[in-house]
């Protein structure tokens, strides 16, 4: 599994799907909008990080996308506070579980593990 | 040594940081200290404080609590041996400094890095946790900007201080300046 971060619009999808030959089954984007959408929706962290890790490793050589949305000041809503550390929490946990992880910026890929 | 370490909101600096120390300091702590600066002012820090407290209960660290005014603090020698520090954080002790009635207002980033200097003259290493909150591009209000100019200016100050500037990604350690770190 390859993780794929960075800030927002910095091409990271366009990338995936090169790597992965045009293959579009094989790239799950917006890792951080799937975690907004089911806390949002009442789900667990527990469950969000279960749900999110199968679905990592559901095929082989599946590559994800994420933003990285912790670098600013600390929200002031309670519900953004939680998005955005849950999505650090669980980015880390992918990036532990991730063969390689690219760092995105202006689209180029910088390897920061593997 | 002196080493820094950033990182955005749950980026896993925390841990990254605690067992670098343990990593210098070697297996049995003989003086090990946790400089803690986040004041607790309702449910949601208390339980940020705790779940950081479960994060480092074996690890050998002894706590000090430091709201302000990082320059008057004195830590111990033990058998001989200067102590070896985690501070965390550096946006807690800066909004501290910065907002409380009690701390150093506009003269902040000069008193928070006359305090790092005395922390090195007594300390055997250093690590120093600081934040990555430059990067939302949102346009807050006055004194929110000033607090984020001067925590750049404080993460420059540490910069130049440091033997080592890591940014943690994601776990991930990316090395800025210095190192390679054991």
């Amino acid at each position: 599994m390859i993780l794929m971060i960075g800030g927002a619009y910095q091409g990271k999808k366009d990338l995936a799907l090169q790597m992965a030959d045009g293959r579009e089954e094989l790239v799950f984007p917006d890792v951080q909008e799937y975690i907004r959408e089911k806390l949002s929706e009442g789900q667990s962290p527990d469950k969000i990080e279960e749900t999110l890790t199968a679905e990592a490793f559901r095929l082989p050589g599946r590559i994800l996308t994420a933003d990285e949305i912790g670098n600013g000041i600390v929200p002031m809503e309670a519900f953004d506070r939680e998005y955005r550390e849950l999505t650090g929490r669980l980015l880390c946990r992918l990036a532990k579980e991730a063969e390689t992880v690219y760092r995105v910026i202006a689209g180029i890929p910088i390897k920061i593990k593997g | 040594m002196f080493v820094t370490v950033t990182g955005g909101s749950g980026s896993g600096k925390s841990e990254y940081s605690e067992d670098l120390l343990l990593r210098l300091d070697g297996e049995n702590p003989v003086n090990r200290i946790y400089i803690a600066t986040m004041f607790p002012f309702d449910e949601e820090s208390h339980r940020r404080i705790l779940r950081h407290r479960n994060m480092r209960k074996d690890k050998g660290f002894e706590t000090v609590e430091c709201y302000t005014g990082l320059k008057n603090l004195k830590l111990p020698v033990k058998n001989g041996k200067k102590p070896s520090v985690l501070l965390e954080c550096m946006s807690n002790l800066t909004a501290n400094e910065f907002y409380r009635e009690d701390g150093a207002g506009d003269r902040t980033p000069k008193e928070i890095l006359l305090g790092i200097d005395c922390l090195l003259a007594q300390t055997e290493h250093l690590i120093v946790v600081t934040n990555e909150v430059f990067s939302d591009g949102i346009l807050y209000d006055d004194s929110t900007e000033q607090y984020k100019k001067m925590l750049g200016e404080i993460n420059a100050g540490l910069a130049v201080r440091s033997d080592a500037f890591v940014e943690v990604v994601c776990s991930i350690p990316v090395i800025l300046k210095g190192g390679p770190l054991c």
